[in-house]
């Protein structure tokens, strides 16, 4: 990369003025291993054929201990030779031993294609004869027969195993009686309820491995995540080695964090990442400089990439136009193939990507990464960061800053890249929910003999199925006893099943345009509700919970609709109450009813309330897990809060919700959607005013009990986030702006200020 | 999380959902002696039955067209299942078997039944020594479920069964009647091809249902008419087989058969008399017909007669017409301005499509145009 873009950069006083953090990070260098002594000759010829004549420190490691049998996780940035660190302890294996197998588990399908053509590459060069097969949704059935009996890697993705292999698994014979390794790649993507469910999966993989006589060695390759080993040990629930020192080598990397200028102070709005980011981008690419663009949502990316090819359309370099591609879910998948190639071969200098490519897709080499917004969380801030970078060539990564709470947070603390290790990884495979279908599940594979254990043990569980119906307990054995097929109904990538198809019925068309939970249906998809898709405007003509249909039609209309849900708690069981942080934290079971009975009509730009609506649906229950924080009289925190004049305290309550809602995701890795949030004055079961973060899954996902680990945490933070903001009056990037529906404050009280004070009161008592 | 709260956990799970009622189970540890009238008990778990039908026999000559003119009928054994679910997966396990062989001057008809779960070994052992030394089986749908869930139990219990040859009336069956008759499921086969009415019939998706209802009360008075339903289901097999025959026999009274199907099974079991069937369905606006009939006049030795079918189907735009006519002119004649201009129409219309088999043929379609443009400047 050329130095020049980056003279001219630090010459741009007004770029500078808003660069909140330079840093340079050095390079460094590799670490290496030579082969080991009893790499198979076949191997060696390969890998040197292809220029590659040792290993990096990382890649040595992991070979010695898979090849005594033991798990391991490795930590594998971007550019570190992940692919061969698992493929050579398996290869070895495989050609040691011509019975035994191995299976690849992608996170994607995207991912697995890529995959294959990788090992292709290694496979055809060596000409060494192992039979890799892809086995998913794609692959047409007349491949299938001799992928399972042929195939000595089979690779798949957890959907496929768990819905098309396992509960097939006789098929597999030969496959399972003989599989020693599995190899799970990108393991940090597995959190939350795909963790959950993943975790699941294993156990029903290794139920079955044991059947057939085998117990396979499991490979993990994660990101950089701040609990590699305890996630992997999470999910295989057995013992793993952490491999974390990574020996290859690195360029130096310009890391920059940048804050776009006020647009308006007093409101606290700046200068929008689209705009900012296709600017400079811009530069970049005009520069010569190879760039991938990453924006948090698909309508941005075909924004930006429109932009900057709008831009480019007369701007010619080295005689030829720049190509600027974008890149998202969505694509078929030739085309994405396509762009991948170009951005191999160098044909397509810029990609505007969601973070479909942060995953370890092959691109090669870029030189400037972009990030338009923080992407949620620093792991994948550091994913899309490596992104850019050569293993020996000079990058730059810079990180547009949005107006939101969260990315403000981060340009206040820019340590946070440098120091702080990323987020953690949580899930909680025993959610009852999640586990009871995966019981259903492996009953279905395969009948439980009494004191047979799951994770744990499972005969209450049995007991209540067979209450149910579906399953049936005779002489000391569990049977699945219903005609359905179980793992048909169940999608690992939510907690529940029931999704609402929308269908778009514009002059009698009949045509699905998208999906929804159906919790979040009810909040949204209502009767004469506004519905956005792709800047498309609709109206809900009717919401039909029954038969899972919401049919819409095209509207033209000036105000947009916004449900007002009341919401109530019930707390059903406490595990833990402890004092703590100036306040009472309780973790438990809840209860969340939903009732959304009118909603809101809100003109566009002014957000003018211009009416209201009604809503006729049935509440939702959701039974979940809550991180309770109780204002206890007895406490400091609660008497500071006593304090508060009576008007404000329902607003500070919900704000201070509201907030710490919006921060946790800096310290759990997790979207601000997974948490829930509702506050009570006087709550009744506690008796005091008290503020509810939950798990938005129903059973929870291990959020909430993460939650409570992280409060005080998450305390500071949002007291910072409020103590730093410019505004007077709080704005989108504290505590939100004064809506129309708030109480009216006397002209003598400063909302910001009550909440800046009551947080910084609660912070001192901790 | 520790597991410990779960029970507690589960109480309350089970009191937000509405219809939770726990429901009484039966539990047997032992065996339970069933009276099942009309079958015996022949394992701990395992009941049989057999009924000889006088009178019901094979037909006296073979079409050839099914299996061969020499088949012994004495061989066959017509087979099928109840299950207890209709997905395949390991999870469902069959309950009846039923087979049917031509003995005696008659049909006999037996019934294997398995009272619960711990007896499928012996039940699956029992299908197996019946099933085995059959050199030839019929049934209706069996290669890609029955067969593939008797084997996928049979791993689960530790046997191993080998399949004999097998002949599966749903294909042919699907081919002639899809067009007249949508699904064709053995009980529309039956209302409509067979016209056999079945009276208070249990449906069979019932089935398993009705199983598992019997599973938790030990009521053998619900097993009766899943017995009705399988028995009828092994005769109505044997008698759509009969009929089979009869229609390749005399194709000509091939009722709601479709034509093209029929012509094509026939020619290619080597039956010239396909030919008329795919004229006839040709002529009635079959344009698929028209292509079967132009290839295999093609086959033949026909060109005249294939070049005036393929003019004739050339309005229909079809690529695949185009490529005929431009290799006819190209090979047969040598007239390369003719074989372009039909070369390209066929690119055009072609050109827009997706997918791998249009790609090669637009490949295919553009070294052929690219060749006769050489031979043309030539």
């Amino acid at each position: 990369m050329e130095d020049a873009i980056l003279r001219t950069l630090k010459a741009d006083r007004d770029f500078m003025e808003q660069v909140v953090r330079w840093e340079t990070i050095p390079a460094r260098e590799g670490r290496y291993q030579d082969f080991p002594p009893d790499l198979d000759p076949r191997l060696t010829e390969v890998l040197s054929r292809r220029g590659i004549t040792r290993l990096y420190s990382h890649q040595g490691r992991t070979y010695q201990q898979v090849r005594q049998g033991r798990n391991v996780v490795v930590v594998t940035p971007t550019a570190s030779g992940k692919t061969l660190s698992y493929n050579l302890p398996v290869l070895q294996g495989l050609l040691e031993n011509p019975e035994s197998r191995g299976l690849y588990l992608f996170p994607t399908k995207a991912l697995s294609q890529d995959q294959q053509s990788a090992l292709n590459e290694i496979m055809l060069a060596g000409e060494v004869g192992i039979k890799i097969s892809t086995y998913d949704g794609d692959t047409p059935s007349s491949v299938r027969v001799s992928a399972r009996d042929e195939g000595r890697i089979i690779i798949s993705n957890p959907d496929m195993l768990h819905s098309g292999v396992l509960p097939n698994h006789p098929k597999w014979i030969r496959f399972f009686s003989s599989l020693s390794f599995v190899v799970i790649d990108e393991v940090h993507s597995y959190r939350g309820v795909f963790g959950s469910h993943m975790t699941n999966v294993i156990r029903r993989l290794k139920r079955i491995a044991r059947f057939y006589g085998s117990d396979p060695v499991f490979i993990c390759c994660s990101a950089t995540i701040g609990n590699p080993g305890e996630l992997a040990e999470r999910i295989l629930e057995e013992e793993v080695v952490l491999i974390d020192e990574n020996g290859a080598p690195a360029g130096e990397k310009q890391l920059i964090l940048y804050n776009p200028p006020y647009v308006d102070k007093v409101q606290g709005i700046r200068r929008g990442t689209v705009n900012e980011s296709q600017r400079l981008a811009l530069k970049f690419i005009r520069g010569g400089v190879k760039t991938i663009v990453f924006a948090r949502s698909r309508l941005r990316v075909e924004l930006i990439a429109d932009y900057i090819n709008t831009a480019l359309a007369n701007h010619y370099l080295q005689g030829e136009i720049p190509k600027v591609e974008a890149y998202r879910g969505g694509y078929l998948p030739s085309e994405r193939r396509e762009i991948e190639r170009g951005l191999r071969n160098g044909s397509i200098m810029g990609v505007v990507s969601t973070n479909a490519l942060e995953l370890g897709i092959d691109i090669g080499g870029l030189d400037a990464s972009i990030m338009a917004g923080f992407p949620g969380s620093i792991a994948s801030s550091w994913q899309q960061a490596g992104r850019a970078g050569r293993s020996s060539a000079l990058s730059v990564a810079l990180m547009i800053a949005s107006s939101g709470p969260i990315d403000q947070y981060i340009m206040a603390h820019p340590e946070y890249f440098l120091s702080r290790p990323p987020e953690s990884a949580h899930l909680d495979p025993d959610n009852l929910y999640i586990l009871m279908d995966h019981i259903k599940c492996a009953v279905f594979e395969l009948p439980f003999s009494d004191g047979d254990e799951f994770g744990g043990p499972v005969e209450d569980l049995l007991a209540e199925l067979q209450s149910e119906g579906v399953v049936r307990h005779t002489g000391g054995k569990w049977y699945w006893a219903d005609r359905s097929y179980p793992s048909e109904e169940i999608s690992l990538r939510s907690a529940t099943a029931d999704n609402i198809v929308i269908v778009d019925t514009t002059k009698g068309a009949h045509r699905v345009i998208g999906e929804m939970d159906r919790p979040s249906a009810k909040e949204l998809i209502f009767d004469n509700a506004i519905y956005m898709h792709r800047g498309k405007q609709y109206v809900v003509k009717n919401l039909d919970i029954e038969n899972r249909r919401c049919y819409v039609e095209a509207s033209r209309v000036n105000y947009y609709t916004d449900a007002v849900v009341k919401t109530d708690i019930k707390i059903l069981q406490e595990d833990i109450r402890q004092e703590r942080d100036g306040v009472v934290l309780i973790l438990g079971d809840i209860l969340v009813r939903s009732q959304v009975a009118k909603f809101k009509k809100l003109r566009f730009h002014s957000h003018e309330n211009v009416g209201y609506g009604e809503i006729h649906l049935p509440e939702e229950q959701m039974h979940t897990r809550g991180a309770i924080i109780a204002f206890t009289p007895g406490t400091t925190t609660g008497q500071a809060f006593s304090r508060i004049p009576r008007e404000a305290q329902e607003q500070v309550i919900a704000r201070i919700g509201t907030l710490m809602k919006n921060v946790a995701p800096v310290f759990l890795l997790c979207d601000r959607n997974d948490l829930g949030v509702a506050e009570r004055l006087k709550d009744p079961h506690l008796g005091v005013p008290a503020l509810f973060l939950y798990d938005r899954y129903p059973g929870g996902t291990g959020l909430a009990d993460a939650l409570g680990e992280h409060l005080s945490a998450i305390l500071d933070a949002a007291e910072e986030v409020v103590r730093r903001c410019g505004c007077q009056e709080g704005c989108p990037s504290c505590i939100g702006p004064a809506e129309r529906d708030d109480a009216e404050l006397p002209d003598t009280m400063n909302r910001k200020t009550i909440i800046r004070d009551f947080l910084a009161a609660w912070r001192s008592s901790g | 999380m520790p597991r410990t709260g779960l029970s507690s956990r589960l109480k309350q799970l089970r009191t937000i959902r509405e219809h939770a009622v726990p429901q009484k189970y039966n539990e047997a540890e032992a065996p339970q002696v069933l009276c099942i009238p009309g079958f015996s008990k022949i394992g701990d778990y395992t009941y049989y039955r057999r009924e000889h039908f006088g009178g019901l026999s094979p037909p006296r000559n073979l079409s050839g067209l099914l299996l061969s003119a020499q088949q012994d009928p004495g061989e066959l054994l017509f087979f099928d299942l109840e299950t207890s679910g209709l997905s395949s997966g390991a999870g469902t396990l069959a309950f009846l078997a039923g087979f049917g062989c031509y003995r005696e001057n008659g049909f006999l008809l037996e019934q294997f039944f398995l009272s619960d779960y711990p007896g499928e070994a012996e039940f699956l052992e029992r299908i197996r020594r019946r099933l085995e030394p059959a050199p030839f089986l019929v049934s209706y749908n069996g290669k890609s479920f029955d067969a593939s869930l008797l084997k996928t139990r049979a791993v689960l219990q530790g046997i191993n069964f080998n399949f004999s040859r097998h002949l599966d009336l749903l294909y042919i069956s699907r081919r002639l009647w899809r067009d007249a008759l949508g699904s064709c499921s053995l009980g529309n086969i039956e209302r409509n091809i067979l016209h056999l009415k079945r009276d208070g019939d249990l449906p069979g998706r019932d089935v398993p249902e009705r199983w598992f209802s019997f599973l938790r009360s030990s009521d053998p008075g619900l097993l009766g008419d899943i017995f009705r339903h399988h028995r009828q289901d092994i005769l109505s097999l044997e008698m759509l087989w009969k009929s089979l025959e009869e229609l390749l026999l005399n194709p000509n009274r091939r009722g709601a058969a479709d034509p093209r199907a029929l012509g094509l099974h026939l020619l290619s079991r080597g039956d010239y008399r396909g030919e008329e069937f795919l004229r006839m369905a040709w002529e009635k606006g079959d344009f698929r017909a028209g292509r079967l009939l132009a290839l295999h006049l093609k086959r033949k030795g026909d060109n005249d007669e294939a070049l005036s079918l393929w003019l004739r189907m050339a309005a229909w735009d079809d690529p695949g017409v185009y490529e005929e006519l431009a290799k006819h002119y190209e090979h047969r004649e040598g007239r390369c301005d003719e074989a372009l201009h039909w070369a390209r129409l066929g690119m055009n219309a072609v050109a827009g499509d997706r997918g791998v088999r249009s790609e090669l043929r637009i490949k295919e379609f553009h070294r052929r145009i690219s060749r006769l443009e050489r031979k043309l400047q030539r």
